[in-house]
């Protein structure tokens, strides 16, 4: 059995020539019987000393030498038995430490042969050696002056240490690699989980996008619905009204008082639809405003704003402070409305006291957060979230007039721009209105991306305005 | 007019430009809605009648007409055309269209005059040369401003040819 892992070539080399020496000595007798007396003792006295094995055998396999270290390591002195049981009769086996090791392929036995070995390894144990000792074993044929084979000899040195060593660290690699493919194995199957977890979900995501696109065509569809029967209904609303009117014009005064009554309703009836009709259309016209996004100045939104309601302002008295106002991602046209609506209130449901509005813009993480806050009569927390269903109405006509439509116009057109819309009862009176606008534009599939974003957004609110409600349409 | 006495309107007559010469301007109105082309007729007999108008009810009837003064019947030939744009069967753009490829008829104006707000209608109706685009506004007092205006503009502000 070759050697698996011993000393450097070097090292091993002066070795041989050691062992060759000390065989040479030997077999080279001194001539004078004293001297070789003399040389014999110290011979002797070497042999018995030194930590590494000696034996000596003669061809025929009887022992000749047997030293303490010898003895020591194999547990059991020099019995003659057969060369061919020596494995047997010693407990030499493979250094796996069960194989066991034929007596012909021992050093000793090779030697006798005329064969050398360097350092071969094995494992012996027996009834002196129950925890067994692992030696390396150099075997070195001894012949005659005629070259024939006359001894054999072998040095045995013990390795259990380093075997031992070895074997720890060998249990150690082959535990790390069994842990390695253990987890190896653990990760294939998170692996795999995780592989068909991602294919459920894009199974999930694909039935939501479809269910979102559903939703959006449905939308899409009520709106055009919204869009062309309030478009329809102008066209007999107009002839109503027209021949309504010229009823009052001709004949008020010329038939009795309830006539003149009767008149009056169906008039007022009549205008009202008209102007839940312009409502209706303006509310569907800003599900149909299919504009690309671009930056809108909100302090010139507001700048048109106030102009548009000017005269409105002076009649009502009122006093309009705002903060500085960002540049937000939407469309001009929509966010003006907005500001419009919520600003039209706040100066309609005043108190006692003239109308004071204020607009504020603060940051809140990735939205901007805008409110619109007036000294007027405030709405009860029951009624916050119902003010914004389209055509709902706290006050009778006679007391505000209007449709209902304005604040639902209003989140609509916040919803529009990725932001959402409430409603704050202030504690000292009046309400403050707020809608968060994303301060980067949200991905919106529904909209048509252009790469004319800078010119619409210097877009000033054009003629589309006339379009929307201009007051009395917002409600609470 | 005992009725026209009532209206307020009707005491803002437009003052006359040409005294001398006077013969009423010849309407030809292609409209549909009855109730439209009473409220026409009561809106123009309001600002004091000027024009004398004759009702096509659609584009068919329309043509035929145009085409009899074409062919020297004795209908008269119209100085100014007052369209609608939605008519049943040939509609108000299709007659535009056939209006201003006739040699003869293409000098005749064009008042369109309509409930549509739509910029796609109001682009089309001056592509085909249509002379005016007027929508129809909601509101008695408003359709009756607007019609008297039409009235005060095409009856004594206008020159026609071969008048």
């Amino acid at each position: 059995m070759a050697t698996q892992s011993g000393p450097s070539n070097s090292v091993r080399s002066l070795r041989r020539e050691a062992a060759d020496e000390l065989f040479k000595r030997v077999a080279g007798m001194p001539r004078s019987p004293e001297g070789l007396r003399n040389q014999l003792r110290v011979l002797q006295a070497i042999v018995n000393s030194i930590g590494e094995g000696i034996v000596l055998a003669d061809e025929h396999g009887r022992f000749l030498l047997f030293n303490p270290a010898a003895e020591r390591l194999v547990g059991l002195g020099a019995v003659d038995s057969d060369p061919a049981r020596w494995s047997e009769h010693y407990g030499i086996v493979y250094p796996d430490e069960k194989t066991p090791f034929p007596s012909e392929q021992l050093p000793l036995f090779r030697a006798i042969r005329g064969e050398p070995t360097d350092e071969v390894e094995m494992f012996v144990r027996n009834a002196r050696l129950p925890e067994g000792v692992h030696l390396t074993v150099s075997g070195r044929p001894l012949r005659d002056e005629t070259g024939a084979v006359r001894a054999g000899g072998v040095i045995l040195r013990e390795i259990t240490e380093r075997r031992r060593a070895e074997q720890v660290l060998r249990a150690a690699h082959d535990e790390l690699e069994d842990r390695v493919r253990e987890r190896t194995r653990d990760l294939s199957r998170t692996n795999r989980l995780l592989r068909r977890e991602v294919r459920e979900r894009k199974r999930a995501e694909a039935g939501l996008a479809r269910r979102a696109e559903d939703l959006a065509r449905s939308n899409a569809e009520l709106e055009q619905f919204a869009y062309v029967a309030s478009h329809d209904l102008k066209e007999p609303l107009r002839m109503v009204i027209s021949y309504v009117q010229l009823l009052e014009r001709r004949y008020k005064g010329r038939l009795d008082s309830a006539a003149d009554d009767f008149i009056d309703f169906a008039v007022d009836g009549a205008l009202r639809m008209q102007d839940l009709v312009d409502g209706l259309l303006a509310y569907s016209r800003v599900g149909a405003a299919r504009r690309a996004f671009g930056p809108v100045d909100c302090e010139r939104v507001l700048e048109d704003t106030l102009s548009d309601l000017q005269d409105a302002i002076k009649e009502a008295g009122a006093s309009i402070t705002h903060d500085p106002l960002p540049t937000v991602p939407g469309d001009a046209t929509l966010l003006g409305d907005l500001l419009r609506n919520l600003m039209v209130n706040g100066i309609k449901f005043h108190g006692s006291d003239p109308p004071r509005v204020h607009i504020g813009a603060s940051r809140r993480g990735r939205d901007w957060l805008f409110s619109v806050t007036d000294n007027g009569i405030g709405i009860e927390r029951a009624h916050a979230d119902r003010i914004f269903a389209i055509f709902q109405r706290l006050h009778s006509r006679a007391q505000y007039p209007g449709t209902g439509i304005g604040l639902a116009i209003c989140k609509k057109i916040a919803e529009r721009h990725g932001g959402r819309i409430w409603v704050e009862p202030q504690r000292e009176g009046g309400s403050s209105f707020r809608f968060t606008i994303p301060a980067k534009e949200v991905n919106r599939n529904d909209y048509v991306g252009t790469k004319d974003h800078s010119t619409d957004a210097t877009r000033r609110p054009g003629p589309t305005r006339r379009h929307a409600p201009r007051e009395g349409v917002a409600a609470r | 007019m005992l009725l026209g006495k009532a209206l307020p309107l009707a005491e803002e007559a437009p003052p006359r430009v040409q005294a001398t010469g006077y013969r009423p301007i010849e309407v030809l109105l292609v409209e549909d809605n009855p109730g439209d082309v009473r409220l026409i007729m009561e809106a123009l007999r309001a600002a004091g009648r000027r024009l004398h108008v004759s009702v096509a009810n659609d584009g068919d009837e329309a043509l035929a007409r145009l085409y009899r003064y074409n062919s020297h019947f004795n209908a008269p030939r119209p100085d100014l055309i007052l369209l609608d744009l939605n008519l049943p069967r040939r509609d108000g753009r299709e007659l535009l269209a056939e209006l201003k490829a006739d040699a003869e008829l293409k000098s005749i104006p064009v008042i369109v005059l309509t409930s549509s707000q739509s910029p796609a209608d109001v682009r089309r109706a001056y592509e085909l040369n249509a002379n005016c685009y007027v929508t129809k506004p909601v509101g008695l007092e408003q359709f009756f401003q607007v019609m008297k205006s039409i009235q005060y503009f095409w009856a004594t502000i206008v020159e026609y040819p071969g008048k």
